[in-house]
């Protein structure tokens, strides 16, 4: 049983990695532009088939395609924000929560019609891969996904917290109009901010290739713990979603072997509705 | 003279609605089923997602409590879907007021409030898969009975057209009625400003949690009436999150502030749809949703309140137009 929770332990912990990458984003475009991107989590989906395309028509290991992946997601998210979400600005929330819903119906459906629904994957050697500690198995490819998201993460956080652009950034959060009159080009942050929270979603994607089953459906499997990862943390706080996404991580593989049945999966989703109810404003407040 | 017009509509509309099945063509009689039922579902949600601007995205489980109560009395007790249905419909009332009672007065609005309704979505799908007596993960079918009228059961599909037919009538002057009253003038007040509405002391909580107490009684409902049509439920698609938007893209679509707002979406959506299966067959997956996605994209870029509200601005703009075009015409003739 002891080595069923540290295993159960170190899953959840690696994890989190990956979920905190594409919770960073999330909060990331809440914090800069107020909008909650249902789409999340169809971009995640889309970098991954792009990476899927690359590794069988190419040949290029999904580790090595982030290269193109993650300009390639960086640049939807520009179009994104260009072309969706700036003309919006202003509108109610709900408008913004729509688009993003119409967006991600678009390219879930566009990569069902030309992909179809069959589960997919790649055959990297690096998928069997696998670490001992003790009785705990490692699987390289988590491992892997674990040092590279929470090194972006962290990357993220000290950017945002130690560099110029960081400054301006968190200014922008925190008033945008008074951050205008300041002399700070908002529009640039926005685009950037765009550009940065779709790219890691590159990122991720090309981390996940070897861990996951590529169907149209996947992106939803990340959308809503994305969503709680994020609250828990704190809407726009990209340290609150990296400890989220830990405790998420952590929530859900304990959950999976302490519950019965496929019951295990409700422990994350009671976690957040506890915790909206008694602290919506999330384990964090502020920017970073 | 408008007067009239609208009586003639009204009687045109009424005239195409009951006289629908005599054409007996069974694929116009399916896709006005599928439409209505997509309307009745948006009219529902949008007594919480319209008139008080609260965005359920878990309206699914009020259709599941319905689906589920009527059919699960029906196959283990053998009781009639007639009394299941509001078995169902009250479950879905009591676990309306429930959520209700912690979201709204805990001041959880807005996006919040979508994504604690979409968690407690997936919860319930989870849940239900876990309990044997409810078919678990692969569902419950409901023995076909031909033609029964005590099991709900018609082998002609036009009984099943008028039902729904009727129940779009139902819920769409129940959106009126309550539009019209003392409850709409709150409601707007508060979906527009909610501090200033408790400032005036409106009672805020008590509001939204009647409209979504209606909501739910009326989703519910039409979950037990599609589990009757289609004879079959599993949680993976009565729960689906994607199912919680479809039915809420018609009241975006067709607009949220008049009844005829949702159902103008959903038989747009549903004929947009349809004839893009026509048109290129199964061939193209997932092409209705695409559709769909645009179309909800560009109305809320382009129109912001909906296709009804788009009109009704487009038609008062040309008359008053025609109004100004006839003063400086009389004027012009006037002074000559």
């Amino acid at each position: 049983m002891q080595t069923v929770i540290a295993q159960a332990l170190v899953d959840g912990l690696l994890n989190a990695g990956i979920f905190g990458l594409a919770a960073v984003g999330l909060t990331l475009l809440f914090g800069v532009m107020r909008v909650v991107n249902f789409a999340h989590g169809e971009l995640l989906m889309v970098g991954m088939y792009i990476s899927y395309v690359l590794f069988t028509t190419f040949h290029i290991h999904p580790y090595l395609s982030v290269f193109l992946v993650v300009p390639a997601l960086a640049l939807l998210g520009v179009a994104l924000y260009r072309f969706l979400l700036r003309p919006l600005a202003g509108a109610p929330e709900s408008s913004q929560l729509l688009v993003t819903l119409g967006v991600s119906m678009v390219l879930q459906n566009v990569v069902l019609a030309i992909f179809g629904a069959d589960f997919r994957s790649v055959m990297v050697p690096v998928a069997n891969d696998a670490f001992l500690v003790g009785p705990v198995v490692l699987p390289a490819a988590r491992l892997y996904g674990f040092i590279i998201g929470m090194g972006a993460c962290l990357g993220l956080y000290l950017f945002l917290r130690f560099t110029d652009f960081g400054v301006v950034t968190r200014a922008a959060v925190q008033d945008r109009t008074a951050a205008a009159l300041s002399g700070i080009d908002v529009e640039k942050v926005l685009v950037i901010s765009a550009a940065i929270a779709v790219g890691l979603l590159g990122l991720a994607s090309a981390w996940l290739m070897p861990m996951v089953y590529l169907s149209p459906a996947v992106g939803h499997v990340y959308l809503l713990p994305s969503f709680i990862i994020v609250i828990l943390g704190g809407m726009g706080s990209v340290r609150g979603a990296i400890i989220g996404s830990i405790v998420y991580g952590l929530s859900q593989s304990l959950g999976a072997v302490l519950v019965p049945g496929s019951l295990g999966i409700l422990v994350p989703l009671i976690l957040f509705v506890v915790l909206l109810l008694v602290r919506p404003s999330g384990l964090f407040r502020g920017t970073v | 003279m408008v007067a009239r017009n609208r009586v003639v509509l009204w009687v045109v509309l009424a005239v195409v609605a009951i006289g629908l099945p005599w054409l007996n063509n069974s694929f116009i009689l399916t896709t006005a089923i599928a439409a209505l039922y997509l309307a009745y579902q948006a009219l529902a949600w949008n007594l919480t997602g319209g008139l008080a601007g609260q965005f359920s995205l878990g309206n699914t489980i009020f259709i599941g409590a319905g689906a589920y109560a009527s059919t699960y009395l029906f196959i283990t007790f053998g009781v009639s879907p007639w009394i299941g249905i509001w078995v169902g419909a009250l479950i879905a009332v009591m676990l309306a007021y429930l959520i209700g009672l912690i979201t709204f007065r805990l001041n959880l609005r807005g996006l919040y409030f979508a994504m604690v309704t979409l968690a407690l979505a997936e919860m319930a799908q989870v849940l239900v898969e876990n309990v044997p007596a409810l078919g678990g993960a692969y569902g419950l079918l409901i023995p076909v009975r031909g033609t029964d009228i005590a099991a709900m059961q018609f082998e002609s599909r036009s009984v099943y057209y008028y039902i729904v037919l009727a129940m779009v009538v139902v819920a769409a002057m129940l959106m009126t009625v309550i539009q019209r009253g003392r409850v709409g003038l709150m409601l707007d007040g508060l979906r527009e400003n909610e501090n200033a509405a408790r400032a005036v002391g409106v009672p805020v909580v008590r509001n939204m949690q009647l409209v979504f107490a209606l909501s739910a009684f009326l989703a519910a409902i039409g979950g037990s009436f599609m589990a009757q049509y289609t004879l079959f439920i599993d949680p993976k698609s009565t729960f689906a999150w994607t199912e919680a938007v479809l039915f809420l893209l018609p009241a975006i679509v067709g607009g949220t502030r008049h009844w005829s707002g949702p159902i103008i979406g959903a038989f747009l959506l549903e004929v947009v749809s349809d004839s893009a299966r026509l048109a290129f067959g199964a061939s193209v997956k997932g092409l209705p949703q695409i559709i769909f996605g645009i179309v909800v994209i560009l109305v809320v870029m382009r129109t912001r309140g909906g296709i009804v509200e788009w009109c009704a601005v487009w038609l008062r703009r040309h008359r008053l137009l025609a109004a100004a075009h006839t003063t400086v015409a009389e004027e012009r003739n006037a002074s000559a």
